[in-house]
């Protein structure tokens, strides 16, 4: 066993409109990415928004007046922490107080229907905080009401105003989480996720997919496999979905068979290159052996005839190897010596399997020591190259090409920018939340449940 | 299911499938002796007095003993990928037959747990494994966590130190296989949060049982699901029947307190700042005092891991051994770089 490389934050920068940094705030700096998506349909984006609308229980007004205060004049402490929206997003938008009476998210969404036209409106909704474990929870139950009608709604929890410390540092990645469900991209990578000596990029297509398979909380025999695209320097193509019947293992095969096959499809059809090559990421920690037997099966019976397709399969989930680092330059406030290992530094356990450190320490770009961490010990992850299921791999792209996919993927938080590196890429990050919105969707609208008839939501990452 | 027979039933035998060829070992099940007594060439006539067993408990198992295509011998390297998993398997028998305490959380192989009182019992009479100190000073802060004294705590919480050891196969550039233990502790509060529990507690306290109303508890429907409720009420019955009506995902069920049919089907879900108030006003005010104790920096924790493996090693013994290989653990943490 033996360390191979560590990864490092300043190789993999975050691009912005009008520069780039290693550093997620410098978003207001240089401005958000696009105001329309990348990839995929030009019926959505930023400009297509003209009003933001924050509901709330009628008892809770004073607080969603701050918030709109705030969101127009940037925090009224400190402007630096964050300026407005309209200065984060480069974009004017009205911004209004809307209230309910009761948490029902059928009642909540009259309210937000009947204050105005619902597409150039964006809806940020006040709940009370749930356990991210209950699926009956208003949280699922409001995002699937707004999404059944394709709107892309952002939640705001009432305890994040009871301390001001996490409320004002939240302000900034509550803004880059509504610009990306607008349809916007905040930023990218600047720079591809593969090392750029592995391929040829101008014949070349490099995507990464979020593989993701989750049975239903409540109804066992029912559940939902899903992907989720970004290009080869992390923004945001689009999602698909499936709704699978556990119990029937060679039916449950042939469905994900059938999503793969399509959104491969769409990649190559849309990137119009020579190569495709295709990094496929799956979580562990969500799938279970007999979800992970039918991608096995899926993977070996999918058709791309014709196609240059070439198909990389890593399984990435949590590890219990504790990682300490005697010479670590990283202390606490108080000037405890804690071992924390680098961020990013990857490890060769056998052929095709590394152990990744995903909690750490970092330098930042003063030179000086952060973390993503402040108490407990640090998080890794095992990465698991599956050769027996991929589709031509190439020899060009080795291990830590594809290892490099995943620790690109670490750096872009939407949902936590003071955090340059999150603890697992995004392909995989939100797998929870987008099987049970996916599945509280089908619960409402029913099985025949097809993300073509919600066209708007394919391309934002309404999951966020 | 042949592997969790021979693991659950075989005295002296442990098993681990291999789902897909790796180098020169072939998909099947592997199956070796362990610890003393058994022999592996036994193993073929010692396989159907297994599944004779099986099945008289389970009423079925028959014809899976008679679907073995070939069973062949076959000497590998004690270092050998199966093994790790092997020994794994083998530690989660060897706890079993040493009957202890044993929670799992998802993904991990084997969780021992001791209690404080467990832990002095072993420091004092082994002085070379040197104490938790941080532990004890916990517990003669809170003892009410760790076993003394009969109240609320006591009644509901037991604070344990949990071992979580994994063996992990690792392979080095120039292919040499290597075993290493993956070791891990933490601190633990399992609880025993049956509403029925609560109900009786509560009665016996001389308190309105409606003090539960706005908790929110799991209600465990049927085998397959689970669901988070919100307590409405607590009502007796014209029959002395006691009954929860629960709201669960805008649906109404009454369950019985007082039925023990039910019991271990409503527990009270901690995760929700109602439930947490109740605990903290009802139950134990401390019950959230532990979450220090987990609160370690890596350079603390590979301080104590020398300690935490004496521990290990005196908990399950020194009989770690497979088909006469006996497999011993080092203390002394690998360094990497």
């Amino acid at each position: 066993m033996k360390l191979e490389k560590i990864f490092n934050i300043h190789d993999f920068r975050l691009k912005f409109s009008e520069g780039s940094s290693p550093n997620a705030y410098d978003l207001v700096r240089y401005g958000p990415l696009s105001k329309r998506p990348l990839y995929g349909l030009s019926n959505i984006g930023v400009d297509m928004y003209k009003r933001i609308l924050v509901l709330c229980r009628n008892e809770k007004r004073n607080l969603a007046e701050m918030l709109v205060k705030d969101f127009k004049d940037g925090y009224s402490e400190n402007r630096k922490i964050f300026p407005g929206l309209a200065a984060v997003m480069r974009n004017k938008f009205e911004i209004d107080v809307a209230h309910f009476s009761e948490y029902d998210p059928n009642k909540i969404f009259d309210v937000f229907e009947n204050s105005g036209s619902i597409r150039d409106t964006f809806p940020v909704i006040m709940l009370p905080r749930c356990a991210k474990g209950d699926y009956g929870s208003i949280y699922y139950r409001t995002k699937a009401v707004f999404l059944k009608h394709e709107v892309p709604n952002q939640i705001v929890t009432e305890e994040l105003f009871q301390s001001r410390d996490k409320y004002r540092w939240s302000l900034l990645s509550i803004a880059v989480q509504i610009y990306a469900k607008m349809g916007g991209v905040p930023y990218g990578l600047d720079r591809s996720v593969v090392s750029p000596r592995s391929l040829q990029p101008s014949d070349t297509l490099v995507a990464v997919m979020g593989l993701g398979i989750s049975t239903h909380p409540q109804r066992r025999k029912h559940g939902v496999g899903f992907i989720t695209v970004y290009d080869d320097q992390g923004v945001w193509n689009f999602m698909d979905f499936e709704i699978l019947s556990i119990d029937k293992k060679e039916e449950m095969s042939n469905d994900i068979a059938r999503l793969l096959e399509r959104s491969i499809e769409a990649i190559v059809r849309y990137g119009s290159k020579k190569n495709n090559v295709i990094v496929i990421h799956y979580s562990g920690k969500e799938v279970g052996s007999r979800e992970e037997e039918s991608i096995n099966n899926a993977m070996q019976t999918l058709s791309l005839v014709g196609k240059n397709v070439f198909v990389h399969v890593l399984k990435i989930r949590d590890s219990d190897i504790v990682v300490g680092l005697e010479d670590s330059p990283h202390r606490t406030r108080e000037g405890v010596v804690t071992w924390y290992p680098p961020i990013g530094a990857a490890f060769k356990l056998k052929s095709g399997v590394y152990l990744m450190t995903s909690a750490g320490y970092f330098m930042r770009g003063d030179n000086k020591i952060g973390s993503n961490i402040h108490m407990g010990l640090p998080t890794a992850m095992i990465i698991s190259r599956h050769r027996e299921i991929e589709i031509n791999p190439l020899d060009s792209l080795n291990d830590i090409d594809l290892l490099s996919t995943v620790f690109g993927l670490m750096r872009l938080n939407y949902v936590d920018v003071s955090h340059p590196v999150s603890r697992d890429p995004i392909t995989v990050r939100y797998s929870r939340a987008i099987a049970w919105i996916v599945l509280r969707l089908a619960d409402i609208i029913g099985s025949d449940l097809k993300l073509q008839k919600l066209s708007r939501l394919q391309n934002t990452m309404w999951f966020l | 299911m042949v592997v969790r027979v021979i693991n659950q039933y075989a005295e002296g035998y442990v098993a681990t499938p291999l789902v897909r060829s790796y180098k020169d070992l072939k998909p099947g099940v592997y199956v070796t002796s362990f610890g003393k007594g058994a022999e592996v060439s036994r193993f073929v006539e010692e396989l159907h007095n297994i599944f004779e067993q099986y099945r008289a408990e389970r009423g079925r198992g028959g014809e899976v003993a008679t679907g073995f295509r070939s069973i062949e011998s076959k000497s590998i390297s004690s270092t050998s990928y199966v093994v790790a998993r092997l020994l794994n398997n083998a530690l989660r028998k060897l706890a079993s037959k040493k009957r202890i305490r044993v929670y799992q959380r998802p993904g991990e192989n084997i969780s021992l747990c001791l209690s404080y009182r467990d832990l002095k019992e072993i420091w004092d009479k082994d002085p070379d494994i040197g104490r938790d100190r941080r532990f004890e000073d916990f517990c003669g802060k809170y003892p009410n966590l760790c076993g003394a004294n009969e109240d609320g705590c006591t009644r509901f919480f037991l604070i344990v130190k949990c071992f979580v050891p994994r063996f992990q196969h690792v392979e080095s550039e120039n292919g040499k296989e290597e075993i290493y233990l993956v070791m891990r502790s933490y601190y633990r509060r399992p609880g025993s949060l049956e509403l029925q529990k609560i109900y009786r507690h509560l009665i016996e306290k001389g308190l309105d049982p409606n003090v539960l109303k706005g908790v929110k508890v799991n209600y465990r429907v049927d085998e397959s699901s689970t669901l988070i409720c919100d307590v409405k009420s607590v009502k007796t019955l014209a029959n002395g029947g006691v009954i929860a009506v629960l709201e669960c995902d805008r649906e109404t069920y009454e369950v019985g307190l007082s039925d023990d049919r039910e019991t271990g089907r409503i527990s009270l879900n901690v995760s929700y700042g109602g439930s947490r108030k109740f605990v903290a006003d009802y139950l134990c005010r401390d019950f959230d005092k532990h979450r220090d104790l987990g609160r370690r920096f890596p350079s603390q924790f590979f301080n104590e891991i020398e300690n935490d493996l004496k521990m290990l090693k005196k908990v399950i013994g020194d009989d770690l051994s497979l088909s006469g290989v006996h497999f011993s653990i080092s203390y002394k943490p690998e360094i990497l770089w």
